[in-house]
């Protein structure tokens, strides 16, 4: 039953073609598209008469499982490789996409304690303390000015307007990963400063590397 | 005769592994930008407005690395009608996914070749391209024998050795 089951399903085509050719011969010596047509259909005719149904149906079914075995393979593949990813995707979309953000909300660069000592001590650089007002009056950074980071309102366009006249910017604040500085730093490239960058190790890693500072310094990060 | 020369040289052996070894090539290189960037390419499936969102970083994940694993064996001539009607069934899937996007008019970019939405904005050059390598894989998964592939030529090797 199963085998004359599979012999159907492989010779149903096979007739189907043989009833096209039938129709497509009028077009044999007359036009080349045709020519090329009732080609194509002998051979295919002539390939399908050739296999006996088993040996078809042994084919078709090596195939399958090798499209499988092929897609199996790289979805394994791709699972490892996202779990190895330290920023892996969730394999389902938590939200919609339209109510994702757009994109990331832009980085500065990183700039490390000693370099920024060297160029403090050249006076090359512009220190912007990220911090709030009453931190920055705490202790800051000797000659370092101070720009308040809000996270929900843009910097002043007066701020950013001013410190376009600068050289070096270096923002800091006193965060264990610099979240604020780094932001701030990152929304200073978008609006066109060029070399911004955000100390790592923050206030407190200034402090432990003997820069100087005014005011008192700080015992943890915030 | 005058239609027999052209016919065998495009069904020639030789350019039928031309054939999948270019659309090999294409796929392998289509793969590597998405793999390297699984949420923007994310994004670009989402642009096409096609699935539900909740498969949306499955297949952004997968889909690449089928395609460069597709590729390389179909470089190698590993499998290959089974790789050829898998990239076949991918260019048509794409070919359909571009066809309904410009009909919808959508302003986005292809995600063929790179996930940069400003990269490849989508035309009808886009969909010829897919049915041209389309019709390559159709062409490979009908007619290619195997000639200059790894096999081939790991399988001369065992007949040299043990005749």
């Amino acid at each position: 039953m199963v085998g004359c089951r599979a012999r159907v399903v492989v010779e149903a085509p096979c007739l189907f073609l043989s009833v096209l050719q039938e129709k497509l011969l009028p077009w044999r010596s007359s036009l080349f598209p045709g020519m090329v047509v009732h080609r194509f259909f002998n051979r295919a005719l002539q390939r399908a008469e050739r296999f006996p149904s088993f040996d078809a149906m042994k084919k078709a079914r090596d195939m399958i499982l090798q499209i499988a075995a092929v897609i199996a393979f790289s979805t394994a593949l791709a699972f490892i490789v996202n779990g190895f990813r330290m920023e892996g995707l969730p394999l389902v979309m938590p939200f919609p996409p339209e109510y994702q953000c757009p994109s990331r909300m832009t980085e500065g660069l990183a700039i490390e304690i000693e370099e920024a000592l060297a160029q403090h001590g050249r006076g090359q650089a512009l220190f912007v303390d990220a911090r709030s007002r009453e931190s920055f009056d705490q202790g800051h950074i000797e000659g370092a000015i101070s720009l308040t980071y809000s996270f929900l309102d843009p910097v002043p366009a007066a701020a950013v307007a001013s410190l376009r006249r600068s050289g070096d910017i270096m923002v800091y604040c006193n965060t264990k990963h610099a979240e604020r500085s780094r932001l701030m730093a990152g929304e200073l490239s978008d609006a066109g400063l060029k070399n911004v960058s955000y100390l790592v190790g923050g206030f407190l890693g200034w402090v432990k590397a003997q820069g100087s500072y005014t005011g008192q310094k700080p015992q943890d990060y915030d | 005769m005058m239609v027999r020369k052209p016919l065998k040289t495009l069904t020639h052996p030789s350019f039928m592994a031309l054939l999948r070894l270019s659309l090999g090539v294409v796929f392998i290189a289509a793969s590597l930008d998405k793999i390297q960037n699984p949420e923007n390419f994310a994004a670009n499936i989402a642009n096409y407005r096609l699935m539900p969102y909740q498969l949306i970083n499955l297949v952004a994940l997968t889909l690449p690395w089928i395609e460069v694993v597709t590729g390389i064996f179909l470089v190698l001539g590993i499998w290959i009608r089974a790789n050829a009607w898998i990239a076949s069934g991918m260019l048509g899937v794409f070919s359909i996914a571009i066809l309904q996007a410009l009909l919808r008019d959508l302003d986005i970019s292809c995600g063929c070749f790179s996930t940069d939405p400003a990269d490849h904005r989508m035309t009808r050059w886009t969909l010829y391209w897919n049915i041209l390598w389309l019709s390559w894989g159709i062409s490979v998964a009908f007619l290619d024998q195997g000639r200059h592939s790894f096999v081939e030529m790991f399988a001369g090797r065992g007949k040299r050795r043990h005749p």
